[in-house]
């Protein structure tokens, strides 16, 4: 039984690099980039319900970024939603474990994501049904940073703001990388925080590896829906990794996978 | 027929609070009244088709039953991935209605010329839809659409046929109709266009051959009840408002090669497969692109 945020952290960092390993997959930087978010909204903030998924008290999470598959897999098995042993089955063939995230059968998978720029507007609809039926749940939605390409987060942005859903918080997994290159030689996402400020949010940065902050940002009160920035390292825990684009894509065999499971295994990160 | 839908709603709003009416800034006129009496189950997403989408599904995900109200292809096509992953994959309650079908906004152009609409969505799996002709065929559409827990798109056009201009009584589901009975010639329609098969039928009226079949529900389709119609006459016209690629023409030349019926002839009125550049009204670009009554009345002649 894991005790705390950092217990769950270091299983899920342990378990993405094992699973994108034994699946020859991509995306494990993507994945080390929110695994203390994951984390410490899991064990520290959302209401969940393991041996009950759709338990109708519980606060929904919708991974958005639905290429980190792995981290929320892991996580779910880390916090008891079904063995952990379901995890070997990870991008294998006729596994029902896509490498981005999917809910049919999986305990604890409120929603289905793989095409960026989709579960903002999800949330959206879930928060304002719970609020127009006086429900207390929560609903927390993790967006990537190249993810905010995509228009029709804007949309939902605009949307939650006229609303004053209150009840949902936006995570953003702020690690500065996206497919091919940074953000900023992409599509500069600057002056970022403002951005979500002129559009009527509470908005809240913070370190996206350090569980106090997080946990700190996750509990701010707010009558405007909420957006967490968590500056981010991708590939976070595993030093050659980390802040590397090749990491996307690239998945740790050989020296590689040793060095990467020996390293997380012993830092304290 | 978007009058129809929209008085419905309504009513069945009295007695279910799951009922979500979400429009994409559009409906003046039409959904006001809706509006003032459901202040909670209505909701104006604004300008915004990918989001009305996803907060739909999102309400669909508590149990709630949305319709995401639009005109031509906002609710469609612009939103079509949502559509796809959101409302299908997870299989949410959620209706989709479109007014303003085929050349409804022929005038407004190209943008609003919906032709390709349900040949686009037939292809995805686990959607219903629904090609109402008449404002009876509407209700009994919406009525099955808000009923069944999955994804339904309603495409409604501007024109509609009138139930009294046939004897068979009005629908009680949107299973094929055999409209007006005949034995060797059958015009076969889907949506306000049939009201062009009266038309031709009624230029023959002294001929008591043709028959009129309207398709209500062109996905899931019932195969043990159309096939038996159709096997009943020897030359089938279809005639449709939409592009002939995958759309009723295809469905009905897919069930005569599977169910082997054999034909004299077959016609297939509908959009060749363009743009329509000109504009018009509703009968003007039937008339332009061969879909209209005069059209059928030439196939018909033209049999030996």
């Amino acid at each position: 039984m894991l005790k705390n945020s950092k217990e769950l952290a270091k299983f899920v960092r342990k378990n993405v690099i094992q699973m994108t390993h034994d699946g020859n997959s991509s995306h494990v930087g993507s994945c080390l980039s929110i695994v203390d978010i994951l984390s410490v909204t899991y064990f520290d903030y959302l209401n969940t319900f393991p041996n009950d998924p759709s338990h109708k008290d519980r606060d929904w999470f919708i991974l958005s970024k639905g290429h980190a598959g792995a981290a929320i897999y892991a996580t779910l098995a880390g916090m008891n939603f079904f063995d952990k042993e379901f995890l070997k089955k990870h991008y294998q063939n006729g596994s029902i474990m896509s490498g981005h995230v999917s809910h049919k059968f999986i305990p604890g998978v409120e929603f289905s994501t793989g095409s960026l720029g989709h579960g903002l507007s999800v949330a959206c609809g879930i928060a304002h049904g719970h609020k127009l039926d006086f429900n207390n749940n929560k609903v927390v939605c993790l967006l990537s940073d190249g993810e905010c390409d995509e228009g029709s987060n804007w949309e939902a942005i605009l949307y939650a703001n006229h609303f004053q859903l209150s009840n949902l918080t936006v995570i953003v997994d702020y690690n500065k990388l996206q497919s091919l290159d940074s953000t900023d030689n992409t599509i500069t996402l600057e002056p970022f925080a403002d951005k979500w400020r002129s559009f009527g949010w509470n908005v809240s940065e913070c370190d996206g590896h350090n569980h106090t902050e997080l946990k700190a940002a996750l509990n701010i009160q707010s009558d405007k829906p909420k957006v967490i920035i968590a500056h981010t390292i991708k590939g976070y825990g595993v030093s050659f990794m980390e802040n590397q684009v090749l990491w996307h894509y690239r998945s740790p065999q050989g020296q590689e996978y040793n060095d990467a499971i020996k390293e997380v295994e012993n830092n304290e990160k | 027929m978007r009058n129809s839908i929209v008085n419905r709603l309504e009513e069945l709003a009295e007695n279910d609070p799951n009922i979500m009416f979400l429009v994409g800034d559009l409906g003046f006129g039409v959904i006001e009244s809706f509006q003032k009496k459901f202040k909670k189950q209505f909701i104006n997403v604004g300008v915004a088709e990918q989001n009305l989408t996803g907060v739909a599904t999102g309400l669909g995900l508590l149990g709630k039953k949305s319709i995401t109200y639009s005109i031509g292809n906002f609710n469609t096509l612009r939103c079509l991935e949502q559509i796809r992953n959101d409302a299908l994959y997870h299989n949410v309650n959620l209706t989709i209605v479109s007014v303003g079908g085929g050349f409804s906004y022929g005038q407004l152009g190209y943008s609003h010329h919906a032709t390709e609409d349900y040949g686009i969505l037939r292809t995805l799996p686990n959607m219903t839809i629904f090609t109402p002709g008449s404002r009876e065929e509407a209700i009994v559409s919406i009525e099955e659409a808000l009923a069944l827990d999955g994804v339904c798109y309603l495409r409604i056009d501007k024109s509609h046929f009138f139930e009294e201009n046939h004897s068979i009584g009005n629908p009680f589901n949107t299973n094929p109709r055999e409209l007006i009975t005949g034995d060797e010639t059958v015009i076969i329609g889907v949506g306000g266009i049939l009201d062009e098969g009266f038309k031709a039928i009624e230029h023959f009226k002294n001929n008591k051959n043709i028959g009129l079949i309207s398709i209500p529900k062109i996905k899931p389709l019932d195969y043990s009840l159309l096939v038996p119609l159709l096997k009943k006459y020897k030359n089938i016209i279809t005639i449709e408002e939409h592009n002939l690629l995958n759309g009723l023409s295809a469905i009905i030349k897919e069930a005569c090669f599977d169910y082997k019926i054999t034909l004299d002839y077959m016609f297939n009125l509908g959009i060749k497969d363009v743009f329509s550049s000109i504009v018009g009204d509703q009968k003007f670009l039937r008339k332009e692109n061969s879909i209209d009554a005069q059209s059928i009345i030439k196939c018909i002649e033209s049999i030996k």
